[in-house]
């Protein structure tokens, strides 16, 4: 095993690494960009190297610095976390180049799996399915001819593409001849590139995504799905396993095929398949993110793998310690990332400074967070401030205990979604489990209950000030008297 | 003692007189008996009449915040002299000819919509400001008409920098 290594990132996720390194004795090494030098991960570390100003590509994207560190440091690995460099196949490459060890695939496995056109085609080859569509210019009949194979509803989209425009969905045959006039003209206004794709369009998808692992020698285990199908505007809001959509049969053939697809590229350590499923059982390839995800304590909770451990053995060349058939799944894990923008005026990010935290505790409840009193959030980096992570027997049980949680938890002085999480788990439809990637943002009404504080706050607010004022006024001019304790408690200060 | 507080377009008038270990807030012709508990901290305890209240709370600048069931609100907090100060310098939360509006986070101005002398509607948006990956729309607070722009596409602001008078 590794003696020291160096986490290539920030926040929450180098301190989920740190711990990891701790309980297996090696010695991590953070570094940190101006705006973090008083974080919480940055004091846990046993060393801590500075490598710029906040903007990341001024600092966590630097490789250069980042390998000149490891280098000084003595690192023998780097572990990039997710996001900055996580996915980046030259800094695997410049890591091997540099005689330190990548904890993630290498850089052949990640060009591989990296490109989404080229995954889509490896994935086809495999036999493995993948949403059907034509990725070049069509014409009329070709859209109709594709229609006539795959059934409608189809989607046609602009290859310039974003944000909702030359988008069209067909449900019917007779439509198609004016929703390609349409969606062709309104591309070329938008992107100057009238190109138009066509694709089978899935009604209300299931985000399910599996886990996977492999080692040096091939072996390769799936460690079951989580569904992440609760997202606003393509961004994941809550992650589950199991899903309620996928039964063992499923899940087994889930996982074998995206065994089959991560080992036709040599895939060593952890990595990530995504898949659409729909209401039919139905799935389809996605794309491979290869480095550890945002939401891996689902899959920790349920299987009690700490897979960040479970990254440092294999990236040091042990193989894996179980077999597919020793995976052991027990009970139901929800995770929900609390971020700090502001549900009461359209997720605006928020910023400034954390007055107060009160994580929550109790039994079968994980915080995954860096904030401590005094922290900043600021707008150079990602909005996530916290994962809220509880664990039960089974769903509805979790679900309460989430609840439960996110009441205690209390972030002060920087609006959070907590408010939103709150309505959210409350939900008739998310908590059936009737969910899908559309739901936030077309069945979900979120209420303003905003507005139903405002006079405890002026209370509040004007009897802090008035106790505020009496303090300052002369003791001798006090209209009621006051403490002893109090009086010599005053003159301390 | 009376006392003026604003939060977010709500306006309220009090009156708070002491009474032993608690506080009696008089709001309108509502009665509320205020008792806090004798922590320091920023989470404290309160109890509203009978309804006892976890909060969370910081000043800066004068401006309280307080954090109530997981929301933040933001107070502004006047004696009767600084209230009728406020209203004729015509700041703050006083009703004024025109309202400014500033960048509420630090970010890249990427869409300008409107340009000044366009009538503009409350909450129709007036210019998209990058921050965090996320663009941001910034509407208008009121109906009226835009008096002036003070940004381009492509700069960069500063929070609190101003973006745009509608009158």
């Amino acid at each position: 095993m590794f003696k020291k290594v160096l986490i290539a990132n920030r926040g929450e996720i180098a301190l989920r690494v740190i711990r990891a390194c701790k309980e297996l004795g090696i010695r991590t090494v953070a570094v940190y960009s101006d705006a973090d030098r008083w974080s919480n991960y940055v004091s846990q570390a046993e060393e801590a190297y500075a490598i710029g100003p906040a903007p990341a590509r001024e600092s966590y994207l630097r490789m250069d610095k980042i390998l000149e560190i490891a280098r000084k440091s003595g690192a023998q690995a780097i572990h990039p976390g997710y996001g900055f460099l996580s996915e980046n196949a030259d800094f695997s490459e410049a890591c091997a180049k540099a005689g330190v060890k990548f904890i993630g695939p290498g850089p052949a496995t990640m060009r591989a799996v990296g490109n989404k056109i080229a995954a889509r085609k490896t994935a086809q080859k495999l036999g493995v399915p993948v949403v059907p569509g034509i990725s070049g210019q069509v014409d009329e009949p070709q859209v109709l001819a594709f229609g006539k194979e795959h059934g409608y509803p189809i989607l046609l989209k602009a290859a310039g593409g974003g944000g909702g425009k030359g988008l069209r969905v067909v449900r019917e045959e007779k439509d198609v001849a004016r929703a390609l006039r349409e969606a062709s003209s309104e591309a070329g206004h938008a992107f100057g590139n009238s190109t138009v794709f066509v694709e089978k369009y899935i009604d209300k998808p299931r985000h399910v995504e599996i886990q996977v692992f492999g080692d040096k020698r091939g072996s390769v285990i799936h460690l079951g799905e989580r569904e992440c199908s609760v997202q606003r505007r393509h961004q994941k809001l809550v992650e589950e396993s199991p899903s309620v959509a996928v039964d063992e049969k499923l899940r087994e053939k889930m996982g074998e095929t995206a065994k089959k697809v991560v080992k036709s590229v040599g895939y060593e350590n952890a990595g990530t398949c995504e898949f659409l499923l729909d209401d039919k059982g139905r799935f389809y390839f996605l794309e491979v993110n290869s480095r550890l995800q945002v939401e891996h304590p689902v899959t920790e909770m349920i299987t009690g793998l700490d897979l960040v451990q479970l990254q440092l053995a294999v990236a040091a060349g042990e193989k894996l310690p179980l077999k597919q058939d020793e995976v052991r799944r027990r009970g139901h894990a929800i995770e929900t990332r609390i971020c700090a923008e502001d549900p009461f005026s359209g997720f605006a990010p928020a910023t400034g400074e954390v007055a107060a935290v009160r994580f929550p505790a109790g039994p079968f409840v994980r915080v995954d967070s860096d904030l401590r009193i005094r922290s900043q959030v600021t707008v150079f980096y990602d909005s996530l401030v916290a994962k809220l992570i509880c664990w039960a027997e089974d769903r509805d049980t979790a679900v309460d205990r989430m609840l439960r949680a996110l009441r205690e938890f209390k972030i002060v002085g920087v609006q959070t979604t907590i408010p939103f999480q709150i309505q959210l788990f409350q939900n008739r439809k998310f908590r059936a489990g009737k969910i899908h990637t559309h739901f936030v943002d077309r069945e979900f009404d979120f209420k303003d209950v905003k507005a139903d504080h405002h006079e405890e706050a002026a209370i509040l607010a004007a009897a802090l000030e008035f106790l505020r004022r009496e303090q300052m006024t002369p003791k001798y001019a006090s209209p009621r008297p006051i403490s002893p304790w109090k009086m010599a408690f005053r003159e301390d200060l | 003692m009376k006392f003026f507080a604003h939060s977010n377009g709500h306006d309220f008038e009090l009156d708070i007189q002491p009474d032993r270990d608690r506080l009696i807030v008089k709001l309108g012709d509502r009665e509320v008996v205020v008792a806090f508990d004798d922590q320091k901290w920023s989470i404290r305890t309160a109890f509203l009449g009978d309804r006892r209240l976890d909060f969370g709370w910081d000043r800066r600048d004068g401006v309280y915040s307080l954090h109530i069931e997981g929301i933040e609100y933001e107070v502004v907090v006047r004696d009767p002299k600084t209230e009728l100060l406020a209203k004729v310098v015509g700041g703050g939360q006083a009703a004024s000819a025109t309202a400014e509006v500033r960048a509420p986070i630090p970010g890249l101005i990427t869409k300008v919509l409107l340009k000044a002398g366009d009538a503009v509607k409350k909450d129709q948006p007036v210019c998209c400001l990058d921050a965090m990956k996320l663009e941001n729309e910034i509407s208008s607070p009121r109906d009226g008409t835009v008096k002036s722009i003070d940004v381009q596409p492509g700069q960069a602001v500063e929070k609190g920098q101003a973006l745009f008078i509608v009158g």
